[in-house]
């Protein structure tokens, strides 16, 4: 098997090391909204608390996701660590990961198998549920969303027809 | 779009620069704009119709790269306020579904840096 050739993952050693250890109580949102945090740890931050995503746990060692199909859900990893595969390039993604979000909104198949190495806990992001708002959102939004998504996927054009 | 104000930027102008507070983003109605890594080397141009910014929709963060106007450039100007006014105003669980997919671009880009 070939070595781990990248990995991701957001320092939320140092959010514990700053005395966040949740994302509700009152010292953490005073530290959220201390300025202490970068881009992603307020990122990681917030999207640990959302109380509009549902929680899902992985053992280690499941396959989570198998290269090439279509999704319904994507995934933010709150902790734990996993590896992406494709060939024979082995990417590991830790704790601040999203798997499948932008690739879902484009409408294409996930380009790599995903299997946990570590028990993971993670959001659920419900693509069919946000399949059914995109259409309604006021045209910026939309031309705003789909700058993004093509951005993070590095694509010249999204799928004709999403978002 | 047309209740966001509208700035016009000349040829050369800097839209912001790195470190500045993510305070707004912008819409490019008409022209070109480059983003400037940390040695002002081009990361990137994009041109109408395009968004750059979008670590100000939900972070209100520092500004990781610069942003300068390659000709004259028009854009539509909206800020952090405004921004999560509308997504909360759409559905409640676009806010995460933005905060989410701006993590995964960063996510992309972290790892595409990893290849090169």
């Amino acid at each position: 098997m070939s070595e781990v050739a990248a990995s991701f993952e957001v320092d939320i050693d140092h959010l514990h090391s700053l005395g966040v250890k949740d994302p509700y109580s009152s010292a953490s949102l005073q530290i959220y909204k201390s300025g202490k945090l970068n881009s992603n740890q307020r990122l990681y931050f917030s999207l640990w608390g959302s109380k509009l995503l549902s929680t899902v746990s992985f053992d280690a060692k499941k396959k989570i996701i198998t290269e090439g199909v279509e999704l319904s859900a994507a995934y933010f990893i709150v902790s734990g660590d996993l590896i992406a595969v494709k060939g024979e390039r082995l990417e590991r993604y830790g704790p601040g990961s999203v798997i499948g979000l932008a690739e879902g909104l484009a409408g294409l198949p996930y380009p790599k198998t995903i299997v946990s190495i570590t028990p993971v806990q993670a959001r659920i992001i419900p693509l069919t549920k946000v399949d059914h708002i995109i259409p309604k959102l006021p045209q910026a939004l939309r031309d705003i969303l789909q700058t993004t998504i093509k951005r993070t996927l590095g694509l010249a054009a999204s799928k004709k027809g999403k978002p | 779009m047309s209740d966001f104000q509208v700035i016009t930027f000349k040829a050369g102008d800097r839209i912001f620069n790195a470190g500045d507070a993510a305070d707004r983003l912008f819409f490019i109605k008409q022209g070109v704009v480059q983003l400037l890594g940390a040695d002002n080397n081009v990361i990137a141009s994009i041109g109408e119709g395009e968004s750059f910014g979008e670590q100000a929709f939900l972070t209100g963060g520092i500004r990781g790269a610069s942003a300068q106007a390659q000709g004259e450039v028009s854009c539509v100007v909206i800020t952090t306020d405004e921004a999560n006014a509308i997504l909360a105003g759409a559905s409640p669980l676009l806010v995460p579904v933005f905060e989410a997919l701006l993590l995964q671009q960063n996510m992309h880009n972290a790892l595409r840096s990893q290849r090169s």
